[in-house]
């Protein structure tokens, strides 16, 4: 009997002591597990928390850049917006631009009129000064259409009840005379001494007086014969001095090669290199001997 | 025979030749009479009196070989036929000076007919014999040879090019500033000559410092020598910017547009041309010119002038305002458009009428505010008559349309917009409707007027093939009105209403 109550109580033992084991190792691994959960929760946590710092960090960094962008564009906008209304297209200043330029239009226009007002005054000046030239040699050649007191002329017609104007303008002209001929002259006079006159002013005859029917011999040319016979004074120096006077001094007074010998230097004669020469003395007297009062 | 008798011959026969050379001379001065003399063979018997050992008859030949060649071309080439040319050459560098003019003379009548003869007589070697000349001392001598070099360097470049490798320039710019009246001028209109064919022959123009003299002259008095001058200046600032600056640097401007009212017309019009030429280059010298209010000149300018004289400054404007938006608007602050108008529809000739359809379209494109300015002058049914007429030339038919297109694709003022829906061939209708299809949805207020004035009913007249860009046109429009608007305006609309009639019961 005891051995069946040994195998029953065995297997109690053993039941009891598996469920006691069961629950020690059931409790071990929950142990263990709730351990491993922990250690992971915290892993998972700190992983976490990294991760969500990083995305943290970065949408604050990607928010910092939007708003400097916001606030760049900002500027830039501000500034597109001065540079183009200032330098490219400034409504304000093309709108004063075009209206200076229609006042410089007017201003231009007012100018060129007066200089083309200036032109045409002139041209029709010369114009003017252009007929009354024309009207007066007209006048100055026609003087002998002037009507006399016997004979009334064209423009002063008995059959007009009123003068022309062409008389009046007659009447005030002084009449030119035309240009004189210049006369034929007298014949080839070999034998006519003409003094003083200029041999530019002589013409040559057109006529020469007929040659005999027999040469006469070689002529010497015509230039050269005029020349030598209408050939100039050529009087001598003492016949061309004046008398009474020589050029601006008073001839032969106290003044004409007058000697003041007090004024020289020294009494002596140059010296000579040269023994001195008698014709030189002569030369150096007076241009009359005692003339001079010295 | 006796030695006199035997002088008295040959003293006959040298009166006899001085008479009959002056005679001929004489007589070559009328046109009538050359004919007679060139069937009497003169060239041939002048010819052998060019050697004669008088001086006087060898001059008077050349005098009337002259005057002969001057006459036409077949005498000129005779001239050349006959080998005279080289002879003349060879004793242009030795004789006195009334030959020297003669002969030179001589060679610029030949040279002014074609391009060939004026190569025949650089291939003599005139080239250097006349600029020889230009270093003498008598101005009759220079003024001969530099109106010969003139007329040889006009016809083409080679022959300019030949002209200047002769180193006639520096001469010119000698003889330019020389006292005497008749060699400025011709002086001045050799250097235009020769500046007009290429941009380096200019550019050798102005290195021999042509410029600065041509532009103290711009205020003489003579009208003759001003009309050279402002050519020869022209034709200078036409080729480049460079040159153009170079020509304002000389500060002719504002001077010039005094030179604008000159009694002359042809100074008139050359002086036109050089504001042109310098304005077409660059937008900065436009705006120098807008700024020295060149435009309020240049407008008189073409409101006072007629026909041809007036070309220049209608192309001036055209050209400023096709530069910029604000020269353009310059432009019609300074009545320009008001003066372009006027051209357009009095001038009898078609190409001034092209010029000034071009320039109101350049004035009209650049924005809504000019399109109106021109608009409003009244001239786009003048454009349209322009080109719709059956006899105008091509060249005014293109210019208008475009100048239409240009400005009606920047139009949105809708009155000055209605004439033109009567009247417009199809091509020209598309924009105009375009137009209208921009403007009618968001003004209510245009959109009453529209109706009013019959617009509406036009559009529903208008047949346009599906699908095309009128019918989109012609479709916002619609959408732009009620049904029954539209209805209404609709062609055949009475007959549909009276068919409803025939199908309608009365309720009794």
């Amino acid at each position: 009997e005891a051995e069946v109550h040994r195998k029953e109580e065995y297997d109690a033992a053993v039941r009891i002591q598996s469920w006691y084991r069961g629950i020690r190792t059931r409790s071990l691994v929950k142990n263990l597990n709730r351990c491993a959960i922990r250690i992971q929760r915290h892993y998972r946590g700190f992983m976490g928390r990294r991760r969500i710092r990083a995305i943290l960090i970065d949408s604050v960094k990607r928010m910092c850049l939007d708003h400097y962008n916001k606030q760049a564009a900002q500027i830039q906008k501000m500034w597109r917006g001065f540079y183009v209304r200032k330098y490219v297209f400034d409504y304000y200043s093309r709108k004063k631009y075009l209206e200076s330029l229609v006042a410089k239009n007017e201003m231009i226009r007012s100018e060129l009129a007066e200089q083309e007002e200036a032109m045409r005054r002139e041209a029709r000046k010369r114009e003017e000064e252009e007929t009354r030239r024309r009207l007066r040699a007209w006048a100055e050649r026609h003087h002998y259409l002037v009507s006399t007191v016997v004979q009334p002329s064209v423009f002063n017609s008995p059959y007009r009840p009123f003068t022309l104007p062409e008389e009046t303008l007659l009447l005030n002209t002084r009449p030119k005379t035309p240009p004189k001929v210049a006369s034929v002259g007298h014949g080839f006079d070999p034998s006519w001494r003409q003094y003083g006159q200029n041999q530019l002013m002589v013409r040559l005859p057109s006529k020469l007086p007929p040659l005999p029917a027999k040469p006469q011999g070689p002529f010497r040319q015509p230039e050269e014969v005029r020349a030598q016979r209408y050939r100039e004074f050529q009087p001598s120096l003492r016949v061309a001095t004046d008398y009474e006077a020589y050029g601006h001094l008073a001839y032969g007074n106290a003044h004409f090669r007058e000697v003041q010998p007090e004024r020289h230097v020294t009494q002596d004669r140059f010296r000579t290199i040269v023994p001195p020469v008698p014709v030189f003395d002569k030369l150096n007297a007076e241009y009359v001997e005692g003339y001079v009062e010295n | 025979m006796s030695q006199r008798q035997v002088l008295q011959v040959f003293e006959q026969y040298q009166k006899a030749r001085t008479q009959f050379v002056q005679t001929v001379a004489e007589l070559a001065t009328r046109p009538q009479n050359i004919e007679t003399l060139q069937n009497a063979g003169v060239m041939s018997l002048l010819r052998p009196l060019l050697l004669d050992i008088v001086p006087t008859i060898q001059q008077t030949a050349a005098l009337a070989l002259g005057r002969l060649a001057n006459y036409n071309d077949e005498l000129a080439e005779a001239v050349v036929k006959g080998d005279i040319l080289p002879q003349l050459v060879y004793s242009l560098a030795e004789q006195n000076r009334f030959y020297k003019k003669a002969a030179a003379f001589v060679l610029r009548a030949v040279a002014k007919h074609s391009p060939e003869l004026a190569q025949a007589v650089v291939d003599c070697g005139a080239l250097d014999a006349l600029v020889i000349c230009l270093e003498e001392f008598d101005p009759g001598v220079k003024e001969s040879a530099a109106w010969a070099l003139g007329y040889i360097a006009r016809h083409s470049a080679e022959l300019a090019q030949s002209v200047v490798d002769a180193g006639a320039v520096p001469l010119l710019v000698l003889c330019v500033q020389e006292p005497d009246l008749s060699l400025k001028r011709i002086a001045a209109s050799a250097l235009s000559d020769i500046s007009k064919h290429s941009p380096e022959l200019a550019q050798t123009v102005v290195d021999a410092g042509a410029i600065a003299h041509l532009a103290q002259m711009v205020l003489n008095p003579d009208a003759k020598l001003k009309r050279q001058v402002f050519s020869a200046l022209a034709q200078i600032a036409k080729h480049s910017v460079d040159l153009a600056e170079m020509v304002v640097e000389a500060e002719i401007f504002p001077a010039v547009l005094t030179c604008l009212k000159d009694p002359d017309e042809y100074v008139r019009k050359n002086c036109a041309t050089l504001i042109r030429e310098v304005a077409k280059h660059t937008p900065e010298l436009s705006q120098l010119i807008v700024n020295a209010g060149g435009v309020a000149a240049m407008v008189d300018f073409v409101g006072d002038s007629r026909g041809n004289v007036r070309l220049p400054g209608v192309m001036m404007l055209g050209y400023v305002a096709a530069h910029s938006e604000n020269l353009a608007m310059a432009i019609i602050v300074s009545r320009g458009v008001l003066g372009l108008d006027a051209v357009l529809q009095t001038e009898p000739e078609d190409h001034i009428q092209a010029a000034a359809a071009w320039s109101l379209g350049q004035i009209g494109r650049h924005s809504p505010e000019h399109a109106k300015s021109v608009a409003q002058a009244n001239v786009l049914p003048k454009l349209l008559r322009a080109y719709l007429r059956p006899d105008v030339s091509e060249d005014l038919q293109i210019k208008s349309k475009k100048a239409l297109k240009h400005i009606l694709q920047k139009c949105v003022h809708l009155e000055a917009l209605e004439p033109l829906l009567q009247e417009a061939p199809p091509n020209i209708l598309k924009h105009v409707v375009a137009q209208f299809s921009k403007v009618l949805p968001h003004n209510p207020k245009s959109r009453r007027l529209f109706v009013t004035s019959g617009g509406l009913k036009k559009i529903q007249e208008i047949r346009a093939e599906p699908g095309s860009a009128l019918a989109e046109y012609i479709n916002t429009i619609n959408n732009c009105y009620p049904e029954e608007i539209v209805k209404y305006y609709s062609p055949g609309y009475s007959d549909a209403l009276l068919e409803r009639i025939e199908h309608y019961l009365p309720q009794v």
